[in-house]
């Protein structure tokens, strides 16, 4: 395999190499390191230098494997692939409008990030943006300090995609940390889990409607503090989306508003979780409806709220 | 076959005299004299720590220890789980004195005082202060000291302070009149004194916490909230909690204005009731 590879690159221009690249020789697995260059051909021994090199040599469902600290840049997908960051790998994303992995992908396509550092420095635009694919699976990422948004998963194609995004942190956004936003028509479903929402501009996490269908959001174990506007929060506007946002054993605290359902079609399901130290604790207006388990502990300092919780009894 | 030097590498060292970098690199096979690229890594978080801009991030690419650090600008470190800073006596390990712009990220750090250090992490001054994946141990008077002079924020997760005789985890805002907010996830505090405190005592405005799914073992007290003479409105949520093996579980240890929420949470020692503390437990 390694001599075809090399016979390959001997007779044309590496790059028009890796572009033209037979899709039967394109590799499952690919490797970028600090010590590589893209002049190379992503394998372990000669690894890339970027993660947009890799991605051209990769095949469809391919993983793009780290080897050592470092940045390895922005990344635009289109296909089912996996990136394994280790917990060491980084992206800067420099200016308003760069956005450090975008993914537009077949909807017959998954795609998973694992172990990565997404870091705008306060100026990069947006950290994760997904807006086509079967769906997006985060791990053990940590995306910060993006000017807008830390992650924004945007459907309007049907079937809808799925998000799911475990034990990681987005935090310092000057946006919304994460938003889940239904331009569509069909059922988009997300679960967050074991999530740190910390310092954040606008919203924690927001699952906005604005078209139709339904958005189904699960929340467990998870944090929003210190957001200046919203932790957690459902809106569909004045769109027929119908909006859920359950909220289980997690912490709302120090945000502008705790947990928020502020239109029609908003519902918002807290069990078993706490708010403390909002300034609002918890918004349910224009329509928007709050229910509560009766099993949830509104600890101190929370501010005057807005509209009213309503029980619904366990099952 | 050889390393290749990619173009990206050639610019960073280029540019390091003329200025800062985003990303900067720390290795034990690095050196002071280097300009902290990644194919050239400084050997200190000091040194790196001139070299990189507002914002930037200290990579670190080998096991090994890095020194001490004081920070007066927004920066993150990533440690990734293998960076060590040992604590002379005497000394801190890393002391943040940032603008109140700045948030301060530090992740995957092990600070050890091996008895001898004073601190592990003191912060003073900044907008945030985030810790993620990181043990602090065998200093001898803070673990973590949270003592902000004004406004600050601080989210501690995954992490550890262990084995500190006197403040393993200490939240005790300085002078002012701000609202002071931490919040505590996955957390341990181990074998120490006074294991996560939130005191009130030292300003006058309000001081939030909240603590889930964290532990307090084998300490003088685990979990403990005061604010002596009535200064500061405390308020220390606790949420599904386990203190067990502490000489005092949980206290509530002075002041009309310090409060203790408590619930779905473990307690296997008894809870002190000191002075005019408020506890309240949820059903």
């Amino acid at each position: 395999m390694t001599k075809i590879t090399l016979v390959c690159c001997l007779i044309a221009p590496a790059l028009a190499c890796a572009l033209h690249a037979d899709p039967a020789r394109a590799q499952t697995r690919v490797f970028v390191s600090t010590a590589g260059s893209d002049t190379n051909p992503c394998t372990v021994s000669s690894p890339c230098r970027t993660f947009a090199q890799a991605y051209s040599v990769a095949a469809t469902n391919a993983e793009i494997d780290v080897l050592t600290p470092g940045g390895y840049g922005s990344l635009t997908i289109n296909k089912a692939i996996s990136i394994q960051g280790h917990g060491f790998a980084g992206i800067s994303v420099a200016g308003d409008s760069g956005t450090g992995i975008y993914i537009q992908a077949p909807s017959t396509d998954a795609v998973s990030l694992n172990g990565l550092l997404i870091d705008g420095g306060g100026s990069g635009g947006y950290g994760i943006w997904f807006v086509g694919g079967k769906s997006l699976t985060i791990e053990n990422c940590v995306v910060r300090k993006m000017k807008f948004n830390g992650l924004t998963f945007a459907a309007s194609a049907q079937p809808s995609p799925t998000l799911a995004v475990s034990n990681s942190y987005f935090s310092d956004n000057g946006a919304s940390a994460m938003l889940i936003d239904m331009e569509g028509t069909a059922a988009l479903t997300a679960s967050i889990d074991r999530t740190g929402f910390y310092g954040n501009g606008s919203f924690g996490l927001l699952a906005q409607g604005a078209a139709n269908g339904t958005l189904t959001v699960g929340v467990a174990d998870s944090v929003a503090s210190n957001t200046s506007g919203c932790g957690f929060c459902a809106d569909a506007g004045n769109s027929a989306t119908v909006v859920n946002l359950a909220l289980t054993h997690s912490l709302s605290e120090g945000n502008g508003t705790g947990v928020g359902a502020t239109s029609a079609d908003a519902t918002v399901w807290l069990a078993q979780s706490t708010l403390t130290g909002n300034t609002i604790g918890y918004n349910a207006s224009g329509g928007g409806v709050i229910n509560t388990y009766t099993d949830n502990y509104n600890a101190a300092a929370n501010g005057t709220p807005t509209g009213t919780l309503t029980g619904v009894g366990k099952q | 076959m050889l390393p290749d030097y990619s173009r990206a590498d050639l610019r960073a060292a280029r540019r390091s005299g003329a200025g800062a970098d985003t990303r900067v690199f720390v290795s034990t096979a690095g050196s002071d004299s280097n300009p902290c690229t990644v194919s050239s890594p400084c050997r200190t978080f000091a040194q790196a720590y001139t070299a990189v801009a507002t914002n930037g991030e200290i990579d670190v690419l080998t096991p090994g220890g890095y020194g001490g650090l004081t920070i007066s600008k927004a920066i993150s470190i990533q440690g990734h789980g293998y960076a060590g800073i040992s604590v002379a006596s005497g000394g801190t390990g890393i002391t943040i004195n940032a603008p109140s712009t700045d948030s301060v990220n530090l992740n995957g750090l092990l600070i050890d005082g091996g008895g001898v250090g004073q601190n592990g992490i003191v912060f003073n001054s900044g907008k945030s202060l985030t810790i993620e994946n990181t043990v602090v141990r065998k200093t001898i008077y803070y673990g973590l000291g949270f003592l902000p002079t004004a406004a600050s924020t601080l989210a501690v997760s995954d992490s550890y302070f262990t084995d500190v005789p006197n403040f393993a985890f200490f939240i005790f805002p300085q002078g002012g009149s701000s609202t002071v907010t931490a919040s505590i996830d996955r957390t341990g505090v181990f074998g120490s004194g006074n294991g996560l405190y939130a005191n009130g005592g030292a300003s006058t405005g309000v001081v939030n916490v909240a603590v889930t799914d964290s532990v307090a073992a084998n300490n003088a007290t685990g979990f403990v909230v005061a604010s002596f003479y009535n200064t500061a409105v405390v308020n220390f949520a606790m949420t599904h909690c386990q203190a067990v093996g502490n000489a005092t579980g949980i206290e509530a240890a002075g002041g009309a204005t310090a409060t203790l929420w408590l619930a779905q949470s473990t307690v296997t020692r008894k809870l002190a009731w000191v002075r005019s503390g408020h506890e309240r437990s949820h059903k």
